[in-house]
């Protein structure tokens, strides 16, 4: 951390005082604060370690681990063998003894330019599937959701680490200081806080949870004119500006000042930038917001767009269903995929129709995914040891396949792909080195991807 | 790259650590067939991973030098000289075992006539003709004389000879500003003082009437006296107990996903641990007593023949209330992770050292080693505090111990056997019953269920491994190489790191090893146990302490800006018999605590980050002291002490009492710096960013305090005097005119003198203040 000089209060205000907009002041927080790390504004951008391909993320979180022999990983031995045992004998950790095969009842077809194959549960994601680099080889350590959600979102099993997001905020900062850097949006429970928690980074990293998609953000007030406050806010000025004249040493003071201009202002920008129904007609029917079945992810999937063409770092758009299916997965996946098909098919075209998919990095997946074998007659079990997530835009290569199950589907074969490595991949996508991104916490040196992490070159364009 | 800045600067200006230099050198011995065949095989397939040069060497191996080769790496010595079969090196690249393959990826594995030449160079006694140390840098000079000062007892420093008016700790502070050619800033006013040490000792600010009455006392001990009520207060317990908690990474929530609060794994009745940690401060427990309670409390005696030791119990609660993951798929892997928790958690909060650092390899800067974690790792596998082992699918139920002893167990369960029997017979009755009958037999229910006996119990620790288990009983720990519970090293005895073994070192020859380890703590010579308890004690009377990484007294932690200080108070502390209100009263009571927080122009250029104490640093307040202090402003605090946590984020109890989650945190904790209680918390961050002001704004907890403020307000006065009133609350100080004249006139735009919502929105805007949260 390089020395910098701390802005004088007189600096401060003649600064403040000549008309400078938003982000002025938001550069003034984080410079009158970069003198003292413990004083200073977490969010301020940062210089990352190499030229990011991607400068934002969009990650489609499937909670539950959804099935990847039924929709981007087709097994036609699985199929051609289904009611006969699982002729394999190194199997892992599993939770019960596996049942019979059960081949997919879905189809799969070729398509687009690539010609990859996908299932027909999917039929309007099928075909952006030349933007699609399906990750088929993916491999997580824990069989149950708690463990495997943690994992997949702080790289830990078990102990309490920052997560994902955290890590990106922490190390790139916000370009947007007006709103969260960090949004989850779900309006549905999830499997925990911990899936966007700061961890032992400073709590300013913690993700910004969004359960209410109509009245997203905490404490923006509205209940009262701006014109009001901004009476009281003026008093307020003047009281800080008293307090502060006897205390020039202290430039956390002046901060704390410039925090409040900034709220205020927060307070009429954050709203718009959460309000889907400023969209027009077609971008809404785009998104599936006139399917009933779709609306609701759509609705989702069209915020974050919102959000991070404003500059928000990471959001994480967990869907409003469920994908542990043990049973009932023949009516249950097609209404799943039914949910998501439009409105991620929509999302993508949206952002390589703005521009925006060149540098945002979209991650598809869940903590893991299923068993090629069957669970009672008509489910699958919970499967860590090979399975699918996609990746697209932001400095991926589109219309690859990376990877591969064995010819049942059960264990990812070499070049497997770790969550650690994903973590690792998607750091260095964003123009992080997943080995330098530290952080010092009781006397450790903490990274996302601990001792592991390799990035997935091959998927680089 | 501050700390480093900073060392230089203090080695500079105040203790010259001196050690002696390290030199190394290695006779050369020559090789034309290493440097023909060998090197290039290792030059191109392994220092890339396995030499100084590059960015860490994996599996700490180095192979770029001979003392790397024989040193070995995590695992052992590559290379036995002259046998290639016990040689791991070959072993590696042969392919042989699947867990240890070199280079790990296929494509470079090397070819059958590398492997061969390296066999036979093996054979010859792997000459490696290298002359130079692969040591890559000398040892920190300074590390190495803080390193001795810091395993060896605090020696008793002589105080530099006393001016007029000086305390033995304004002396040693003294002598660092003079040598410097600074002057300390004057005294505090009085107004300022008393509300530092209000805020200090109790977390709130004091109310008019004290400042009137500490204003009007004109005797010489005046402040003496304030400190000796604040002490006595109730209220210290939990300002002081709510910093221990930081460390001990309190929390009643492990996880909370809907209504799955009442899963065994829980540890809701963590709040036992919490009023025992309260309860502590406030009687002033001897802190070797409170260490030995936390560590070893269920081993100590029972109070009374056949009772229980109930406050022992529960603080060995400070071990089960930790993290390490509620669904630990792998019942191997939850014993290591609970253990390294709790060696993690009393080495942060007890020596100050970062032990848990040692679990996968030696520490990398302080001298402790992977066998002294194993010695320790052995005490807690020889412990528990789960009923049962770890199991695919299920959430590991906590251990409840009971806080009445058997008979009165044995008395429920026979009233619970009447009982339940009655209340199932009533509930099949409800079932078929008339209406008119069964409001009646509802409360026969309820009556019933009422009197079923509930016996107390506290998530606790236990001798012995967990049961049914082959960790069951008392075991000595097996190294385990890299941390990889799989590979297991050596077996090492259960003990105490070897670095300490010039203090009196305790042995242990008894149960798990607990007994010993808090006894050998809270030893009077222990060189660490004091110095870092009396260091937290100053971090919260100065905002900083003397060694400013509280818990890591460390290499990488920063030297004590005054040791001769930290040492002298480390001895006292312990001749006052351990007690913690004496080192309040022996720190507040110099002057240096008095101090106004104002630099002078020459400290400010000099010492700006105010490391040789001339002035009191300036601190804003923490969540918990000011969502209490919102409270007290506004008149609605309830004082109600105790007690299971309050789920409700709008109670208007302390903080300390309120519910704390691992995975959801209340507003005042995520937003305005709360401990972290995933972990080790020991000094709180103070952040600034546009969502606290959002919430000091807007948010309904601010709207009713304001109200409440706006209510209190003495009616019969003018405005210029309700003004006052306000600002005696809030800020302990008068107004002056101008502001007198600015909070009227917000009224008068907000409606007038008459209106109470005017009066609210100035409270507001006066609770928002810089002055408010901040205390000089």
């Amino acid at each position: 951390m390089e020395e910098r000089p701390t802005l004088t209060r007189r600096q401060l205000l003649s600064r403040a005082g000549s008309g400078l907009g938003v982000l002025g002041l938001a550069g003034l927080l984080a410079e009158a604060q970069e003198g003292d790390p413990r004083r200073s504004n977490p969010l301020s951008v940062r210089t990352p370690h190499h030229p990011p391909r991607a400068k934002r993320v969009i990650f489609l979180y499937m909670p539950g681990g959804p099935s990847q022999i039924d929709t981007f990983d087709p097994k036609p031995r699985t199929l051609a063998d289904t009611g006969k045992p699982l002729p394999l004998t190194q199997l892992g950790l599993t939770r019960v003894v596996p049942g019979k095969l059960l081949g997919s009842p879905w189809k799969f077809e070729k398509r687009g330019q690539s010609g990859i194959e996908v299932s027909e549960l999917f039929p309007r994601l099928a075909e952006q599937v030349d933007e699609l680099c399906i990750l088929r080889s993916m491999v997580a350590d824990n069989i149950s959701h708690p463990g495997a959600y943690r994992q997949m979102h702080t790289g830990e099993e078990t102990s309490s680490r920052p997560s994902l997001g955290s890590w990106l905020l922490y190390g790139l900062g916000s370009e947007n200081q007006n709103l969260p850097g960090f949004v989850v949006i779900s309006p549905q429970e999830t499997q925990g806080a911990m899936g966007w928690s700061s961890g032992f980074l400073p709590a300013a990293y913690q993700g910004t949870y969004v359960s209410d998609l109509v009245h997203p953000i905490a404490n923006l007030g509205g209940a009262r004119p701006a014109a009001e406050q901004q009476k009281s806010l003026e008093l307020l000025r003047r009281l800080n500006g008293r307090h502060a004249q006897e205390r020039p040493d202290d430039s956390g003071l002046e901060a704390r000042i410039a925090s409040f201009e900034l709220a205020f202002r927060m307070q009429t920008e954050a709203p718009e930038a959460f309000d889907v129904d400023r969209e027009s007609e077609a971008t809404k029917r785009l998104y599936g917001l006139n399917r009933k079945e779709a609306q609701t992810y759509g609705r989702q999937c069209l915020m974050a767009r919102r959000l991070v063409e404003r500059g928000v770092r990471f959001v994480e758009v967990f869907t409003p269903v469920n994908w542990d299916h043990h049973e009932k997965i023949r009516t249950g996946l097609p209404a799943n995929c039914a949910s998501v098909d439009v409105p991620i098919a929509g999302l993508l075209r949206d952002l390589r129709a703005r521009g925006l998919l060149d540098d945002t990095l979209v991650v598809w997946g869940g903590e893991f995914g299923r068993t090629p074998t069957a669970e009672g007659t008509d489910g699958r079990d919970h499967h860590p040891h090979g399975f699918t997530m996609w990746m697209a835009g932001g400095g991926v290569k589109g219309g690859q396949v990376y990877g591969s199950t064995d010819e049942f589907g059960w264990a990812a074969q070499d070049p497997k792909v770790h969550v650690h490595d994903l973590h690792a991949t998607i750091l260095h996508l964003m123009g992080i080195d997943h080995e330098k991104l530290t952080y010092r916490y009781g006397g450790r040196d903490y990274r996302l991807t601990d001792v592991y992490g390799n990035v997935v070159r091959a998927i680089l364009a | 790259m501050r700390s480093v800045s900073a060392r230089i600067f203090l080695s500079a200006i105040t203790f010259a650590w001196a050690g002696p230099g390290i030199a190394q050198e290695e006779p050369s011995s020559g090789s034309d067939f290493f440097e023909k065949k060998i090197r290039p095989i290792l030059a191109d397939r392994c220092y890339s991973c396995h030499g100084v040069q590059a960015k860490k060497a994996k599996g700490g191996l180095l192979l770029d030098s001979a003392d790397g080769l024989q040193k070995g790496g995590d695992s052992g010595p590559a290379v036995l000289a002259g046998d290639p079969g016990k040689s791991l090196l070959l072993q590696a690249v042969r392919y042989a075992d699947p867990e240890l393959r070199m280079p790990p990826k296929k494509e470079d594995r090397l070819g059958p006539e590398q492997v061969a030449l390296l066999e036979t160079w093996i054979r010859r006694g792997a000459p490696y003709p290298r002359p130079a140390s692969s040591v890559r840098k000398s040892a920190d000079v300074e590390w190495e004389a803080r390193k001795k000062w810091l395993f060896e007892p605090p020696p008793d420093r002589p105080v530099p000879p006393l001016r007029p008016g000086e305390t033995p700790i304004d002396a040693f502070l003294r002598v660092r500003l003079e040598a410097r050619g600074l002057a300390a800033s004057p005294p505090a006013d009085r107004r300022t003082l008393l509300r530092r040490a209000t805020y200090d000792l109790t977390g709130f600010p004091p109310t008019p009437e004290e400042m009137e009455d500490f204003l009007a006392d004109s005797s010489s001990d005046a402040f003496g006296k304030v400190v000796e009520r604040l002490l006595a207060s109730p209220r210290y317990g939990e300002r002081w107990g709510r910093h221990w908690l930081d460390l001990a990474r309190y929390a009643v929530v492990r996880e909370d996903v809907g209504a799955k609060k009442k899963e065994p794994s829980e540890i809701s009745e963590a709040w036992r641990y919490r009023d025992w940690v309260v309860g502590a401060f406030n009687r002033d427990l001897p802190y070797d007593d409170f260490l030995i309670h936390q560590i070893a409390g269920d081993l100590l005696p029972p109070k009374e023949p056949g009772g229980l030791n109930v406050d022992g119990i529960v603080a060995s609660g400070f071990l089960a209330i930790g993290e390490w993951g509620i669904q630990n798929d792998n019942p191997e892997k939850m014993v290591w992770d609970t253990a390294d928790e709790n060696i993690d958690a009393i080495g942060r909060t007890f020596l100050g050292l970062t032990l848990a650092c040692a679990r996968c390899h030696d520490h990398k800067f302080d001298p402790v080693t992977t066998r002294d974690y194993y010695a320790l790792a052995g005490v807690f596998i020889s412990t528990h505090v789960v009923a049962q082992p770890a199991k695919i699918g299920v959430q590991t139920p906590m251990l409840r111990v009971p806080l009445v002893p058997q008979a009165e167990i044995d008395r429920a369960d026979f009233l619970k056997a009447q009982v339940l029997p009655r209340i199932s017979e009533a509930e099949k009755r409800l079932a078929t019953a008339p209406a008119p009958e069964r409001d009646a037999l509802r409360s026969e229910i309820e009556g019933l269920k009422q009197s079923l006996p509930s016996i107390p119990v506290a998530v606790a620790a236990r001798e012995g491994g967990i049961p049914e288990t082959a960790y069951a009983g008392f075991h000595d720990a097996r190294v385990r190489i890299r941390g990889e519970i799989g590979r297991q090293g050596d077996e090492v005895p259960r003990g105490f790191p070897a670095v300490f073994s010039g203090s009196a070192g305790a042995r242990i020859s008894s149960g798990s090893g607990r007994w010993a380890l808090a006894q050998w703590l809270a030893s009077r010579d222990h060189p660490l146990t004091a110095r870092v308890m009396v260091n937290r004690i100053w971090q919260h009377h100065f905002g900083e302490g003397i060694v400013r990484t509280p818990s890591n007294f460390g290499k990488l932690g920063e030297a004590p800006t005054h040791p001769e200080l930290l040492d002298w108070l480390a001895r006292r502390f312990v001749e006052s018999g351990w007690s913690v209100k004496a080192m309040h009263r022996l720190i507040m009571l110099s002057e240096a605590y008095r101090r106004s927080s104002t630099p002078t122009r020459e400290a400010l250029e000099r010492d700006a980050d105010n490391r040789l104490l001339g002035r009191m640093n300036r601190r804003r307040i923490e969540a918990e002291a000011f969502r209490d202090a919102l409270l007290a402003v506004s008149g609605r605090l309830d004082g109600s002490m105790g007690g299971p946590a309050d789920p409700n984020p709008a109670s208007l109890r302390r903080m300390i009492y309120l519910q704390i989650s691992r995975t959801s945190k209340s507003p005042f904790e995520a937003l305005f710096d709360g401990a972290d209680p995933t972990g080790h918390t020991d000094k709180r961050t103070v952040s600034t960013v546009a969502p606290q002001a959002l919430f000091l704004l807007n948010h309904p907890f601010l709207s009713e305090a304001a109200m409440a403020l706006a209510r209190r307000l003495p009616s019969g006065q003018d405005g210029a005097g309700r003004v006052s009133h306000l600002y005696a609350l809030l800020y302990g100080r008068p107004p002056v005119r101008e502001e007198i004249e600015g909070a009227l006139g917000l009224v008068r735009e907000f409606g007038g003198e008459n209106k109470e919502g005017a009066w609210a929105e100035l409270a507001r805007t006066l609770l928002c203040t810089n002055e408010f949260i901040v205390v000089d």
